[in-house]
């Protein structure tokens, strides 16, 4: 395929899996490879990524496609066999397992790269050799499976473990501070798990063809698009790395819409003092500020299960953005209610999480959550403080357990309160099926939204603070 | 490669070899952006955490190739008058003031007080009538109003500007163009797509040695180790501002100049604030400082 048609279909990828990239862009990215060296890939991969990626949200995104596309298989089996191949054939697991931990231990990269190699071929041999022996089983074997079984039998974990806790005791690189011999060390192992990975595929695909070595693994998703009900531990940890700056971003946002009403009253004392300037002739009309009333927030967080994710970090958001606020009271529920304002006056809102879950008593019967009886306990208990510039947000996915809804309170609710809004982590086809009841609510609220990840969190509250 | 000569990878690293000389290491990310910015004569967008050197490349661009620099620093609020030109009032009045001459017309009153005498070139039109490249480096883009970014769109894509009393003004040469953002708030995708964009993280484990060793001239090989151990350490602690290569520079800098040659737990007690500024941090590291001192390695020297 000539290059200008690859790169082509390389931008469609990228258009595909949702990067906006314009004409112009693509017409700079064409520019741009013909002016920068290639003969190497990573020139070719800055020159790319700064022509058409212009957020470093989306560079995992970028570089998954350009490493499958430009780096797949077919790239990998035109490598030319380069002698160093099989350096342990008939080595024994052992031998080969204490082969790997020196070469990471010395830290020397193309050691690594030829001795992952290596332990590719052999535990390709080890298992039926790809698929090309006689275990019929090993037909059907994806890369994933020699993966694992090449890590099983070089005790890779235990051995990467033992390295970590010698390098973090300074016993690994002699003078090398811990820190930095610990930081090159994962590295390493990084560079080993890449190499031998992509050494598996390889093999593969020599032996039974490219389709038999596709890994079909899934593009990285942003952290802000994960969904709260169904995110992986590791996808919390980065929704969790990635929301100051959201919350920063938002309250940013924000101010800057309070501030955009500066095309206020003209201010004529304002406007004669800065005449005195220009001999008493006022050339510049002074406005001044108008500042837009805050709401006064009410938050009454669902804990139960699945939603708990959710409701964290709504209420982190909230509090992070607690100056854009007049007043921000916060109630969690299970199956009771329980205010819980004054754990975040004290603490960081991360803090304040914990001591929520610790403190609160939210649970009376048998832990399935009860909304409707949480409703009623804040309507009986708090509804006499609403007014009209109150604002009550729920956030629950209103699986009720066959308990009554009890929407009455609600609407009780509802009619003291200026708005009440109910955000519902599961997307909206789920609605009302099962034990769903969001619809005897909805009729109480002004909106009910799905707000199934960050993104659609942090939009909602800028429409509405 | 059809159609596309070969480039060998000259240029690029000799752009990495000016930029050491002007006191500034690259890695290969930028290098080949700052290449690619002045093939296609584009302006560079460069985002990244606070304190990695994105002001400092403009800088580094500039000494080393010669470039005058002009820098607009953005904040709330600027507007036209601040970063492009301004007339000038008050001698403007003065001017009327001192020609009460009843003969005189008005029209050649205001010809004259609409001139170039008359106008206080700021940053963008400097950078725009400059006879010789500048660069034009401008800094904190998002602290800008958004008003000011779609101003500032219009300049990037032409180099060009009206000022209605004098008519159209075009670059004489076009300047070499740096913006740098904090991302406190998303860009315009218009901005975006009109630039090169450069994400500068913090940089390899390698090459912040190497960036210490180039900015505190005199410290020793094994005291650079060492202050670095401790910085990459704390920046894995769970923090709410981890120190950037400024601060790693001004604390090295200390450190040696405190005399001192190697790193003690007094030491590193005494100078931590310049290293880690949230009170909560300092606090944090305060508590794990035994383990801070013990991943910077035995004293050996």
């Amino acid at each position: 395929m000539p290059v200008d048609q690859k790169l082509l279909t390389f931008i469609g990828r990228l258009r595909e899996s949702g990067l906006q990239v314009s004409i112009a862009e693509s017409m700079d990215a064409f520019e741009a490879l013909r002016v920068v060296p290639l003969d190497s890939m990573e020139p070719f991969r800055h020159a790319l990524r700064a022509t058409l990626v212009k957020s470093e949200l989306d560079f995992p995104l970028f570089d998954a496609i350009f490493d499958s596309f430009f780096c797949g298989t077919e790239a990998l089996l035109a490598r030319p066999e380069d002698g160093g191949e099989e350096p342990a054939a008939g080595a024994d697991p052992g031998d080969l397992s204490e082969q790997v931990r020196m070469a990471l231990s010395g830290g020397n990269a193309a050691d690594i790269v030829a001795l992952a190699r290596g332990a590719a071929a052999a535990i390709g041999r080890m298992e039926g050799g790809f698929g090309g022996g006689s275990r019929p089983l090993a037909l059907m074997a994806g890369p994933g499976y020699y993966v694992f079984k090449g890590m099983e039998m070089l005790d890779f974990a235990r051995m990467t473990r033992d390295l970590r806790t010698r390098a973090e005791r300074g016993e690994l690189a002699g003078d090398v501070p811990p820190a930095l011999a610990t930081e090159r060390l994962l590295q390493d192992i990084e560079l080993f798990r890449r190499e031998f990975e992509r050494e598996v595929v390889r093999l593969l695909a020599l032996r039974r063809g490219e389709e038999a070595a596709r890994r079909r693994k899934r593009l990285p998703v942003r952290p802000e698009e994960v969904d709260f009900l169904n995110a992986s531990v590791r996808q919390i940890e980065e929704m969790r790395r990635v929301l100051p700056a959201l919350a920063r971003k938002l309250a940013a946002r924000i101010a800057r819409r309070h501030s955009a009403g500066r095309a206020g009253r003209v201010d004529v004392r304002n406007t004669l003092r800065h005449s005195i300037s220009s001999g008493g002739v006022p050339l510049e009309v002074k406005y001044r500020k108008r500042v837009p009333a805050k709401p006064e927030l009410w938050v009454l967080c669902d804990v139960s299960g699945s939603v708990r994710t959710f409701s964290d970090f709504t209420l982190q958001l909230v509090y992070s953005l607690h100056q854009q606020f007049k007043a921000v009271r916060s109630f969690v529920f299970i199956d009771r209610l329980d205010e819980v304002t004054s754990c975040f006056e004290k603490h960081d809102a991360d803090d304040a999480i914990e001591r929520v879950y610790r403190d609160a008593v939210v649970v009376d019967g048998d832990g399935h959550s009860d909304i409707g009886r949480a409703l009623e306990m804040f309507d009986a208990g708090y509804a006499g403080e609403l007014g009209p510039r109150s604002t009550v947000l729920i956030l629950s996915d209103a699986r009720n357990n066959a308990r009554d809804p009890r929407a009455p309170a609600l609407a009780r609710t509802s009619e003291r309160a200026g708005k009440v809004h109910w955000l519902n982590p599961e997307p909206r086809d789920k609605w009302d099926t099962g034990d769903s009841v969001i619809g005897a609510y909805e009729g109480h609220c002004e909106a009910v939204t799905e707000c199934r990840n960050l993104k659609q969190l942090a939009d909602f509250v800028y429409r509405k603070a | 490669m059809n159609a596309m000569e070969t480039v060998d990878s000259a240029p690029v690293e000799a752009i990495k070899k000016g930029m050491e000389e002007a006191g500034y290491l690259c890695d290969d990310g930028i290098a080949t952006a700052l290449f690619l910015a002045d093939r296609l004569s584009k302006p560079i967008l460069a985002e990244g955490p606070a304190g990695v050197g994105k002001t400092d490349l403009g800088k580094a661009y500039s000494r080393y190739r010669g470039l005058p620099l002009i820098r607009l620093q953005c904040y709330e609020g600027l507007d036209e008058a601040k970063a492009l030109y301004e007339w000038n009032y008050k001698k403007q009045l003065l001017r009327i003031q001192a020609d009460r001459d009843p003969e005189g017309s008005w029209r050649e009153l205001e010809d004259d007080l609409f001139s170039e005498e008359f106008l206080l070139p700021r940053p963008l039109l400097k950078a725009i009538t400059s006879d010789t490249r500048v660069l034009l480096l401008v800094d904190e883009v998002d602290k800008a109003d958004v008003e000011f970014e779609a101003f500032l769109l219009e300049i990037l894509s032409d180099f060009q500007v009206s000022v209605p009393e004098l008519g159209t003004v075009s670059a004489k040469r076009m300047p070499f163009v740096v913006l740098t953002s904090n991302r406190t708030r998303d860009l315009s995708e218009a901005l975006r797509r009109r630039c090169l964009y450069l994400y500068i993280d913090f940089p390899e484990q390698a090459r912040e040695l190497q960036i210490i060793r180039l900015r505190v001239p005199g410290i020793s090989e094994r005291l650079a180790e060492r202050v670095l151990a401790v910085v990459r350490y704390i920046r894995g602690m769970d923090l709410k501002k981890v120190p950037s290569i400024s601060e790693t520079l001004d604390w090295a800098s200390a450190v040696k100049v405190m005399g001192a040659d190697t790193l003690d737990s007094a030491l590193l007690s005494s100078t931590l604030s310049l290293l880690v500024k949230e009170q909560k941090d300092l606090e944090k590291v305060r508590r794990a400082l035994p383990e801070v001192m013990r991943q910077a390695g035995r004293e050996t020297c």
